[in-house]
């Protein structure tokens, strides 16, 4: 009687390429946010040196791994194998990273909704949520920003100018 | 509102419940050690294409799916043989069953078969109780309204009938899509039994407060203004009948005439006005409540349901020295000897005392574990119960998110304050001294398996103390209530526990031993712990947290002076739900007497009040301001200069992620400093976004 049959664990490529291109494109952008930034780069100067952290989704990826090295916030590619990890914030699965990446559901109404698991101490992963609160400011567009943090800043529109355009070419450029 | 002499609750289902759902799934059957799951599923349910939404959700995971997609409407015995062997020859590790009504319940059974081992016979594990081992993780995917089976605690099929509660521990994933529309006529059937369970639980109040919760909610879903009859509708239908489906298995309902009383009644349906549902949601009650007069008596029967006898006692001087052990003891003369005791639990969990009581644990040969005490004996016992039940030589190899796979020895806790709620926390924090730092453990295996809640373990509670733990209650209720992880359980988790305080908080200041007010207040505290331990907690918890660290301030001192600052701080985005405590918390009268637009303000300037009256009533212990917190000494504890201190650490503290509204140094700053003098904060001060 044919009454089982197996399903292999299939792929979604294309959402995880999209995933995968987001991740890639913030990790660069709180590179350039670094030192683009003054509010950025007080936050990551509290951090200690050799301090490294990492977002992804579970439980095989795409991630982001960002680290502090020689007083320097560097994108450190997106395989974490063999790093040491101080902090982790892992999404729980490849549909609630594009809920997130699509801004459909902000940080912190993930955060409430238990889709997101933060690995490490709480202090830096505060910073690292406020730091990536600036970054979508500065990446996305307000009217989708407003979306994705609490409160949309009251920033002068010099910083969000000056800021908005070193990142992106920055992030592009990888500078 | 009332309270029962005594009463139980147990439903240790686990709802994730919205949208993407079931995306979940492979995650939390991989926290349960779990990788390849059998999903169950009739011809007719394939048909619809739901099995393939099944598949596609788990696309990416990782994790393959069985499927036997050919079970029948109603399964009998031989089916549940045929699929056993199937279950085993393709060595599957856990259960995933799609579907409704007899469905699930045969699914229980099969579940039962397969997890006694291939060669056991199931006519022994039949009848009442006699499942000794922890069954294999078993889901349930509902695939329309009809989905109250997964409540039960019993199951029966051909000539066997088991009853165990090992037969409720389900994960639930209520995933829009999936909920379909039935034959309309049983759906209708379906949703009028629910409304009459959850209205019976309701009419038998003051019966069984925690089922009244269930009920509550459940009826509040089941009542929404259906005009939107989409997807989203049949949903929230869904989990009013899941709701209502945990109250009745749990709660003794009143009869069918009561039931008739309550659909009429104004009490008891008038609180079900809102019906608050997020796009998605998770909870978990999870362990057993014993809560009465006479509660403790019932440790040998909780001991005995979790296959142990000769449990260690963990507690610390305080509680020995107010001679509650004692009171333990006697009460359990006659069933159980308490001989193991570990009193020296230090006032801040610590891994030497963890290492040291694990060790005594084994020596003594104990098999499970009593916690009498507050947070720090809950957390020590926790931890002592990772190294015992896994056999570690290092606890911090299990520390952080879901390092635990599977069940830990039976953890019994025994809360001495009315406030914390740590008996009903997945969480540990446990603290190394000699390193300077802590370690927080997760894990839903962290949830003590009963809480018991005796008046007399709080007698003796002194005034100010009873004041300060009560409000870190009433405060975890407000918070969960107003914040962004609010769900409709939590909801009426925090509604309970808010009217239980504000009715009995007062009394029991004037009048300490007050038996029943204190058992109300340890059951309010008991709420709002469920409540915040899924909905979390906010800005107060936060700036407390804070507060607590950098002054040396006891938790509930500060819960006390900044819950109103929470509250009106997000006024401008939390507003309507502050203004939903206001019945609650003052009654009908109160609430019929202030203009719906003025409750929100009404509950703010009420907790002031509250305060007031509990400086009045503890002979001014009790602190309004933050600048009136004194030490032993009287000198004061947070001097003004020490506001940058705690500003400092504000920003370190998660609590802040669940909060309504964005908070900076300079948010935090300015609520200090109007808590520090007394002031009502300047609304149009208040950066909205
Ligand atoms: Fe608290």
């Amino acid at each position: 009687m044919n009454d089982y049959r197996e399903a292999p664990a299939g792929r979604k490529s294309l959402k995880r390429a999209y995933v995968a291109v987001m991740l890639w494109f913030v990790g660069r952008a709180l590179q350039v946010a670094a030192r683009a930034d003054a509010e950025v780069r007080r936050e990551f100067e509290a951090l200690p040196e050799g301090f490294t952290f990492a977002m992804g989704v579970l439980p095989a990826g795409p991630w982001m791994i960002v680290g502090k090295r020689a007083g320097r916030i560097r994108y450190l590619g997106w395989r974490p194998e063999g790093i040491a990890l101080d902090l982790t914030l892992k999404i729980k699965h490849l549909e609630a990273a594009i809920l997130m990446f699509t801004f459909r559901e902000s940080t912190a109404v993930a955060t409430a909704r238990n889709r997101m698991i933060v690995d490490g101490e709480v202090p830096p992963a505060c910073a690292i949520v406020r730091i990536l609160d600036i970054v979508e400011v500065y990446l996305l567009p307000k009217f989708i920003a407003r979306l994705a943090v609490k409160r949309y800043p009251r920033w002068s529109w010099t910083r969000k100018l000056v800021g908005r355009t070193r990142i992106y070419l920055g992030a592009v450029l990888g500078r | 509102m009332e309270i029962p002499r005594h009463f139980e609750f147990f439903c240790p289902i686990r709802i994730f419940s919205g949208s993407r759902a079931l995306e979940h799934l492979p995650g939390e059957l991989r926290a349960l050690n779990a990788s390849r799951p059998l999903v169950l599923a009739t011809q007719g349910t394939a048909d619809r294409g739901l099995t393939r939404i099944l598949v596609k959700a788990f696309a990416d995971s990782g994790m393959p799916l069985g499927l036997h997609e050919a079970a029948p409407e109603s399964p009998d015995a031989a089916w549940t043989a045929r699929v056993k062997h199937l279950f085993v020859e393709h060595r599957h590790d856990a259960l995933l069953v799609m579907g409704d009504g007899p469905l699930v319940t045969a699914a229980k059974i099969l579940n039962i078969a397969v997890s006694i081992g291939p060669e056991d016979d199931l006519a022994a594990a039949s009848g009442d109780n006699r499942l000794t081992r922890p069954l294999l993780p078993f889901v349930v995917i509902p695939t329309g309204v009809d989905c109250e089976a997964v409540a039960s605690p019993t199951a029966a099929l051909g000539p066997w009938t088991f009853r165990s509660p090992a037969l409720m521990a389900a994960l639930v994933a209520l995933d829009p899509r999936t909920i379909r529309p039935g034959d309309a006529g049983r759906d209708a059937a379906v949703l009028s039994v629910a409304r009459a369970h959850a209205a019976r639980v309701i009419a038998a109040a003051p019966r069984n407060p925690v089922g009244e919760a269930y009920a509550r909610a459940g009826l509040a879903l089941l009542d929404r203004n259906g005009s939107k009859a989409g997807k989203g509708e049949r949903w929230a239908l869904a989990n009013g009948v899941l709701l209502a489906g945990c109250a009745h298995a749990q709660a003794e309902p009143a009869g069918p005439d009561a039931a008739e009383a309550a659909f009429t009644g104004e009490p008891a349906t008038a609180e079900a006005a809102s019906a608050y549902l997020p796009d998605y949601y998770e909870f978990l009650n999870g362990g057993r409540i014993v809560a009465g007069h006479d509660a403790l008596k019932r440790i040998p029967t909780i001991l005995a349901d979790l296959g142990a006898k000769n449990p260690l006692i963990v507690t610390d001087r305080g509680v020995a020295g107010a001679g509650l052990v004692e009171v333990a003891r006697n009460a359990l003369r006659d069933a159980l000897a308490l001989e193991t005791i570990a009193d020296d639990v230090p006032v801040d969990s610590d891994i030497k005392a963890v290492r040291r009581i694990a060790e005594l644990y084994r020596q003594r040969h104990c098999d499970s574990f009593i916690a009498v005490g507050g947070g720090s004996v809950m957390d020590t016992a926790k931890g002592v119960n990772i190294v015992v039940s896994e056999n570690a030589r290092d606890l911090m190899a299990f520390s952080g998110v879901g390092a635990l796979k599977r069940r830990l020895r039976p953890l019994i806790a025994v809360p001495t304050t009315s406030g914390t709620g740590s008996e009903v926390t997945q969480a540990a924090v446990i603290k190394d001294h000699e390193k300077h730092y802590k370690t927080a453990f997760m894990s839903p295996f962290l949830l003590p398996d009963a809480a018991v809640l005796d008046p007399r373990m709080t007698l003796t509670l002194p005034p100010a103390v009873t004041a300060q733990t009560a409000m870190d209650a009433l405060t975890h209720a407000m918070e969960a209530y107003t914040c962004l992880a609010k769900n409709p359980l939590s909801d009426a988790f925090a509604r309970a526990a808010v009217a239980l305080i504000g009715r009995h908080l007062l009394p029991v200041m004037k009048n300490p031993a007050d038996g029943t007010g204190r058992l109300a207040l340890a059951i309010a505290s008991n709420l709002a712990g469920v409540a915040f331990s899924n909905s979390m907690v906010g800005m107060v918890h936060c700036l407390g947290h804070a507060t607590g660290s950098a002054c040396g301030v006891p938790h509930g001192i500060c819960m006390a002076i900044l819950l109103p600052y929470g509250l009106e701080y997000n006024l401008h985005k939390t507003g309507r739900w502050t203004a939903e405590l206001l019945l609650p918390l003052a009654g009908r009268a109160v609430c019929d007497a202030t203009p719906p637009e003025a409750r929100a303000a009404k509950v703010i300037a009420l907790v002031r009040q509250l305060n007031q009256d509990l400086h009045d009533a503890s002979q001014g212990q009790h602190p309004r301001t933050l600048k009136e917190v004194v030490d032993r000494g009287l000198n004061r504890m947070i001097p003004r200069e020490r506001l940058p201190e705690i500003v400092a650490a504000a920003r370190c503290d998660g609590a802040i992620f669940y909060n309504p509204e964005e908070m900076d140094a300079d948010d935090f700053r300015m609520v200090l400093e109007a808590a520090w003098e007394g002031v009502a904060l300047d609304l149009s001060r208040i950066r909205k976004g």
